[in-house]
């Protein structure tokens, strides 16, 4: 449709009361007037020359600045829905991305907690062994220290018995007969330190 | 005191100007006369007051033009949106020019003017709206405007649908309106009720206007009628007093000028009243009768 259909609108409504204008006419002078073709083409007149002035000089600059207004305010809601759905968006992801953060936070805090449990786990359990290790050692060392010093105990027993003995007898035993008294001697010390353990 | 009905029709009927009434094949019109003379002034008024604002309006109106502002939003957003909806700008001069000069005219009995006629001869002043001419004639045009503007739409949808050359589709477009009026019934009796429909809808249009003629010419008149009514209690108990025949207008006097006051208040808002609700009426019979499926 083209912009200004109401010249057109008037100039036949002009056409049409002329049609009229048998119905319309005065009455008495001191009767109420309901007026005449006069009035009825003055009107249609004047509301065309108001309607054709003002919308070429006032409503035309108006309407079109109106909508311009219009859709500058409904680009800018338009951009501002978009922006606010960006910004949704964005949100959502750092939200989703906070999220995951947050997962992976607790997972590597789980992680590590079952690492320093585990580790906790293995010092103590390497601390324990080294300690039953040692301890082992320990007893080893003191069963060998005990043989050990059983065995001088023997040896200086033999020797100051075989001294004693020599000195009872006067007699120098030779070294194969003073070896076969040692170990006699050792034979039987071992023989009463079974009976008494 | 008695009021005598004739004095109070010339009081509020139009008054032909001396020497401005000719006849034409047995037909009195009247070139001029204080309800034409308003008019005139009213729609002189508009352009003068309309224009220059209009020619100062900006994107940020300032001073005068924000209270056109103010009005072209009002007919915008409560009467070419409502009624119109997307369409609305493109009816939106036809729409302020009919809501401001429906209320200037309107507004015209509120204005004293009697010191022009007293010093021209020549009456000037009176409420073209309480003319049924006028207001038949206001009608006339939101009728044919609906008339012409569904005709026109029916004609370019035709041509748009069926590629036919212009003028035949502007043949076929008061068929096209009639029909487009009515709802579809299937079958022999869509058929027989369509003439039926039709009359009753082109009834429907014309009375629908008619409406708009007899609301707009009883509430203006009545309003009138009753200031005019005031206005002669006071003159005439002020000529008693004058006389030397009583002093009535010592309690007369005050009263009718207070309730006089709140008549005029009261006109104000009728005037606005009725040209919006004339304005509406007619924004909604374009949308009902052009715009949108009946």
């Amino acid at each position: 449709m083209s912009s200004n259909p109401w010249p057109p609108v008037a100039s036949g409504l002009g056409v049409a009361l002329c049609a009229l204008s048998p119905v319309l006419g005065a009455g008495p002078q001191d009767a109420f007037r309901i007026g005449d073709l006069g009035h009825a083409i003055a009107t249609c007149l004047i509301f065309l020359i108001l309607l054709l002035v003002l919308g070429k000089w006032a409503w035309g600059p108006i309407v079109s600045q109106l909508r311009r207004r219009e859709q500058s305010i409904s680009e800018a809601i338009d951009q501002a829905e978009q922006r606010e759905k960006h910004s949704h968006q964005l949100l959502a992801l750092y939200k989703a991305r906070l999220d995951q953060a947050e997962a992976e936070a607790k997972e590597v805090l789980a992680d590590s907690r079952t690492q320093a449990a585990e580790a906790r786990d293995e010092v103590v359990n390497a601390a324990r062994d080294e300690g039953r290790q040692l301890i082992d050692r320990a007893r080893g060392d003191i069963a060998d220290a005990k043989q050990q010093a059983l065995k001088d105990l023997q040896t200086t027993t033999a020797e100051l018995a075989a001294q004693i003995a020599q000195r009872l007898l006067h007699t120098v035993l030779g070294s194969e007969e003073h070896e076969q008294l040692i170990a006699r001697s050792l034979e039987e010390i071992q023989a009463r330190a079974g009976e008494d353990s | 005191m008695k009021i005598d009905p004739t004095e109070l029709i010339r009081l509020i009927s139009d008054h032909p100007w001396p020497g401005c009434q000719v006849r034409l094949g047995g037909i009195e019109i009247t070139c001029m006369s204080d309800g034409i003379a308003s008019m005139i002034l009213v729609a002189a008024c508009l352009m003068a007051v309309i224009i220059p604002l209009a020619r100062r309006w900006r994107p940020r109106p300032t001073g005068g033009a924000n209270l056109l502002e103010v009005v072209v939003i009002f007919v915008r957003d409560m009467i070419a949106r409502p009624a119109l909806g997307a369409r609305a700008y493109d009816f939106l001069p036809f729409l302020l020019t009919m809501f401001l000069f429906i209320g200037g005219l309107n507004l015209m009995g509120l204005v004293p003017l009697e010191g022009i006629t007293t010093l021209t001869g020549y009456p000037v002043g009176g409420v073209p709206t309480s003319i049924p001419v006028v207001c038949a004639s206001l009608a006339g045009i939101s009728l044919f405007s609906i008339v012409f503007l569904g005709l026109r739409r029916q004609a370019l949808l035709y041509h748009q649908s069926r590629s036919l050359p212009m003028w035949a589709c502007g043949l076929a477009s008061p068929v096209l309106w009639l029909k487009s009026l009515c709802p579809d019934l299937p079958g022999a009796v869509g058929v027989l009720l369509l003439p039926v429909l039709v009359v009753l809808e082109l009834i429907g249009a014309v009375a629908k206007c008619f409406a708009l003629v007899v609301r707009l010419f009883a509430n203006m008149l009545s309003g009138h009628t009753l200031l005019a009514l005031f206005l002669m209690f006071f003159l005439r108990a002020l000529a008693v007093a004058v006389r030397g025949g009583g002093y009535q207008v010592t309690y007369i006097g005050p009263f009718v000028i207070m309730v006089s006051v709140v008549f005029n208040i009261l006109e104000i808002l009728v005037a606005a009243l009725q040209a919006y609700i004339f304005t509406f009426l007619t924004a909604m019979f374009i949308g009902m009768y052009v715009e949108s499926v009946h």
